[in-house]
């Protein structure tokens, strides 16, 4: 591998730098890869040896192109090139707009989903000091299987101070569940909602608008709202409220707070969002001090770069061993990740604050991206080449006269320059209006902004240039080279000189084609497995209310009123997450089995049954008769049996941790099996799960659904729900969502994912069909004679449009031989993601053939049918 | 009198010590053995071919070894310009160090 690049390089070397210059530079270059070698290895050697190719070959090409422009500044050429080019783009107006038309839509694509990659690599730079802040993860290795863990335990703070004096500042922060924020008569369920160290706004750069960044979380009374909540409480004009800055607010209607900094809501490519900033004593109160079973803090460092550092990942995998006293049991291992990587490299970290992407997703776009630009280019060479029995005699002429080599080939270059420009300026006014939509469908706040960012200018000229060597340099050389005597004195010698390299390119832009229908239908394949697939319980009329406590006495009230209604049938309570989105899970002891388990939990009332229609297949579920059932029952699921080890599960006995201690929190038997349902989402497989009441703990947490199914008219429903609500609960507002909705919003990065690549599929047909087009318009012309002499001789209608279709039939099937392998391998590894797929059959290789079939025909079709249907008469009558 | 930039000296500087027998890479090496920061290849080169057409160097050319893959060395030796030019920079910065203001720090800090 490493040879094989050492030999392409040297031969881009061979080829660029002049032969005078040549042995004494490719010497120099080996000795120093050799030396290398011994003493780095060959890998990085060989990659230091391609670096110092391409800078030895980067000085030659700028000067060659500063020599290019003195040259052209001597001979005062330079308008007369433009005014040459203007003209023929003028004469030839349908090349013209096609030309125009592909490129715009390629650059436009490309210059959208480049924006896009910038955005998502900026995450987390605009703090000033991110190359020296660290996020502090675990890691643990079990069975050799590793796990890496974004929360870390709340103690690791002091200890890391007091070890490292290089930490300058160090701050930890914790979400909480949606809170209830509420300023005199207003009230907002808010989801963002950290809890963090006073450090915390220090560390980061976040902007504050009002109070102190230094003071503002440094007593448990104070509290940070973004002008997002400061608006939602005090109107849009909140600057001018008196004394905002002290104002008491309060959370769930308990917890008092003065309000001590407003800050500016965080821009979108930060991976800490939050709404409001609380410190962690109010909620959880003293014990956290000395919690090692608690692993949900997010620390994060920021390390001095200028005091000797003792801070080795070394000493970091050894710290918990010294310090957590849970060590033996878990044996977690301590990392640093730059923060500038959090929002691309934490695709194997659990417990992600924001769902990040990964560099292979970002990089796949990009690829994308090009090879769309690709395509455009390839478009262009197409039709320029196709051009040439125009330009024949053109060239001829001017070199008869005495034009050179070179500059025939200039003047192909700026014809070709005048067109990118003007397709580079009207995608950026395509690319200004697409920007919001695609805001809107992948979530993020991407900006084109190139008057205010003057980088983007320089950038914009390099990739003119760029673009313009890209799809002119091919047919330049191509025209440039015609021997003047043969272009004059006959018209046949330039014919089919390049049809074989125009086959070519036409093959690879069905390649690229092809590949991204097939990855766009196996993407919309596996989305609809996902949205039809059975979970094992009933998905659709089921309604869901948010934020009530099991403990209140409102919450039998309100079950209690709910079925009274005639069209709800059931209701249910949950703690967490409904069943379908991915519960948590808790450590338990099975009898018969000497090791811990592991299992999702899922705490619900005596009609989870009925309510999600959960088969019960063997045993019983809860009833409300059996005394024992509140705090000693448990329903476990097929898979909970089999990891159990259990044949007979029906009495055994069962108990489990309490999430974040080592106490037991029940302990009973098991009641009644369920058949497996979809616990979590199709990415991951089913596991054992354990349904059980709540316990008097678990009640007191705010947290609660209450899941209830119903039918007929939903807007109906949530009207008398609403109604009914407000009567009982008066503390928290009535918030509801339908169990479908949810689970379908698990896969909205997926949704999001595969939309982005609709478009960008659909632009690659339309650009290789615009391509297509022009082709066949092409061959029809050069063609014109013989048509017309077979039809004299008896050739109908249907044989000439297939013998012209033919062509372009074969390069079709051809790029699919090449292109299906290709991207089945690239989908699989998509598809890894999911532990359950779609069954792949033909049909994902069909519709992209159909599709690129019914994109040629509808192409060449005009200009096929256009010459088969004309009367031979008129086409042999010139000569 | 030609001006040199601080690369451009160092690199000279390092044929003079070497004269006849330095080249592109015992130049990249050298400079990072005395300079203890390393240098490209490619920028070594540029800097030569600008002192080349500067005058201050002259070029001839050398064996071919195995590791080079046979190709011939081109040899530096420094001119008789690059000689003035490096004494006039060096003559100019001992008479900055001669000067009181600059003694002054010399008896505050040391050599």
């Amino acid at each position: 591998m490493f040879h094989l690049l050492q030999q392409v390089a040297t031969k881009w070397l061979r080829w660029v730098i002049p032969n005078h210059q040549l042995e004494v530079i490719e010497g120099d270059l080996m000795e120093a890869l050799e030396i290398r070698k011994q003493r780095i290895g060959p890998g990085r050697a060989v990659v230091i040896f391609i670096f110092e190719v391409l800078l030895t070959t980067k000085r030659l090409a700028l000067k060659t192109i500063i020599q290019f422009y003195k040259t052209l500044k001597q001979q005062r050429m330079n308008s007369h090139y433009l005014k040459m080019a203007i003209r023929s783009l003028r004469r030839n107006r349908s090349y013209t707009i096609i030309n125009t038309l592909g490129l715009t839509l390629g650059v436009t694509t490309f210059l959208v989903i480049s924006l896009f990659c910038y955005h998502q690599l900026s995450y987390d730079n605009f703090h000033d000091n991110a190359d020296e802040i660290f996020r502090v993860t675990e890691k643990s290795t079990i069975d050799g299987v590793t796990h890496k863990f974004a929360g870390t335990q709340y103690p690791l703070k002091p200890l890391l101070q007091q070890n490292y004096a290089e930490i300058n500042r160090i701050a930890r922060i914790h979400r909480i569940q949606p809170r209830l924020v509420t300023f005199e008569d207003k009230n907002t369920l808010e989801s963002k909602v950290l809890l963090a160290d006073n450090s915390f706004l220090e560390l980061f750069d976040f902007e504050l608008l009002l109070g102190d960044a230094k003071s503002c979380l440094d007593s448990q009374d104070k509290i940070v709202i973004t002008d997002r909540i400061a608006e939602k409480l005090f109107g849009t004009d909140w600057r001018n409220f008196p004394d905002i800055i002290g104002t008491t607010i309060e959370i769930d209607k308990k917890l008092k707070f003065g309000i001590a900094g407003i800050a500016l809501a965080p821009p979108s490519n930060s991976h800490l969002d939050f709404d409001i900033l609380m410190p962690f004593g109010p909620i959880y109160g003293n014990w956290l001090e000395s919690s090692w079973n608690f692993p949900s803090f997010h620390t994060y460092v920021e390390v001095g770069t200028n005091e000797a550092t003792g801070l080795t990942p070394d000493a970091l995998s050894h710290f918990l061993k010294d310090h957590d006293p849970n060590f033996d049991r878990n044996k977690r291992e301590l990392e640093l990740q730059p923060l500038a990587d959090i929002h691309l490299g934490s695709t194997d970290i659990r417990g992600a604050l924001k769902p990040g992407r990964s560099y292979d997703q970002i990089l796949m776009f990009f690829a994308i991206a090009v090879l769309i630009l690709v395509v455009a280019s390839t478009n262009y060479i197409n039709l320029a080449t196709a051009q040439a029995s125009k330009r024949a005699k053109e060239v001829g002429l001017r070199k008869a006269i005495g034009a050179k080599k070179d500059q025939v080939m200039w003047q192909f270059l700026v014809e070709t320059s005048v067109l990118t420009l003007v397709s580079l300026f009207s995608s950026l006014v395509v690319a200004y209006m697409l920007i919001p939509e695609l805001n809107r469908i992948i979530g993020e706040e991407v900006v084109l902004d190139p008057v205010s960012e003057l980088y983007l200018l320089g950038f914009g000229l390099a990739f003119w240039l760029l673009l313009s060597l890209l799809a002119g340099f091919y047919p330049a050389i191509y025209l440039a080279g015609y021997k003047p005597e043969s272009l004059l004195s006959s018209s046949k010698g330039y014919k089919n000189v390049s049809f074989r390299m125009r086959q070519v390119l036409v093959l690879f832009q069905f390649m690229i084609s092809l590949g991204l229908v097939f990855g766009v239908a196996v993407v919309y394949f596996q989305m609809d497995y996902l949205k039809n697939k059975d979970l094992g319980f009933n998905q659709s009329g089921t309604i869901v209310m948010h934020g009530l406590p099991i403990h209140s006495k409102n919450y039998w009230n309100i079950k209690s009123a709910l079925e009274q209604n005639s069209f709800i049938e059931k209701a249910t309570f949950c703690y967490g997450e409904l069943p379908g989105l991915g519960g948590f899970n808790l450590r338990g002891i099975a009898e018969g089995k000497d090791e811990e388990v592991k299992f999702g939990m899922l705490y619900a009332d005596y009609d989870i049954f009925d309510v999600y229609g959960f088969e019960i297949i063997q045993g019983r579920g809860f009833s409300i008769d059996m005394q024992t059932d509140s705090s000693k029952a448990f329903v476990i699921n097929q898979t909970a049996a089999d990891v159990f080890g259990w044949k007979e599960p029906i009495g055994k006995q069962f108990k489990y941790y309490g999430g974040g201690t080592n106490s037991i929190a029940k302990d009973g038997r098991v009641i009644g099996v369920v058949r497996d349902f979809h616990h979590g989402p199709l990415t991951e497989a089913v596991g054992a799960v354990v349904i059980t009441l709540p316990t008097p703990v678990v009640q007191n947490f705010r947290n609660g659904k209450i899941a209830a199914r119903f039918s007929g008219n939903s807007q109906r429903v949530i009207e008398t729900l609403e109604a009914q609500w407000k009567t009982y609960e008066q503390s928290s507002p009535f918030q509801f969502s339908f169990l479908e909705q949810d689970l379908q919003r698990q896969y909205l990065q997926e949704e999001k994912f595969a939309k982005v690549l609709n478009y960008m599929a659909a632009i690659a047909i339309m650009v290789a069909g615009l391509g297509l087009y022009g082709l066949a318009s092409f061959v029809c012309n050069s063609r014109e004679k013989e048509i017309g002499i077979r039809k004299v001789l008896g050739a109908n209608v249907s044989s000439v449009v297939i013998m012209i279709s033919r062509s372009f039939l074969g390069i079709i099937l051809f790029a699919a031989l090449i292109a299906f392998p290709l991207s089945t391998i690239l989908t699989n590894q998509w598809l890894q993601n999911f532990a359950y797929k779609f069954t792949p059959g033909l049909q994902e290789y069909l519709l992209p053939l159909a599709v690129v079939f019914l994109i040629t025909a509808i192409s060449i079709g005009y200009h096929t049918l256009k010459a088969a249907l004309g009367d031979p008469v008129n086409r042999l009558r010139n000569e | 009198m030609v001006g040199l930039s601080a690369l451009e000296e160092s690199i000279l500087l390092i044929i003079m010590v070497n004269n006849g027998e330095a080249y592109g890479v015992s130049v990249a090496d050298e400079y990072k053995r005395q300079l203890g920061k390393s240098i490209s290849i490619p920028s070594v080169h540029t800097v030569l071919e600008r002192l080349e057409s500067k005058g201050l160097i002259s070029s001839s050319e050398g064996g071919a070894t195995a590791i080079r893959g046979g190709r011939r060395k081109r040899l530096l030796s420094l001119t008789k310009q690059g000689y003035e030019a490096l004494r006039k920079v060096n003559n100019k910065r001992q008479e900055f160090w001669q000067l009181p203001s600059a003694l002054s720090y010399i008896k505050k800090w040391g050599e």
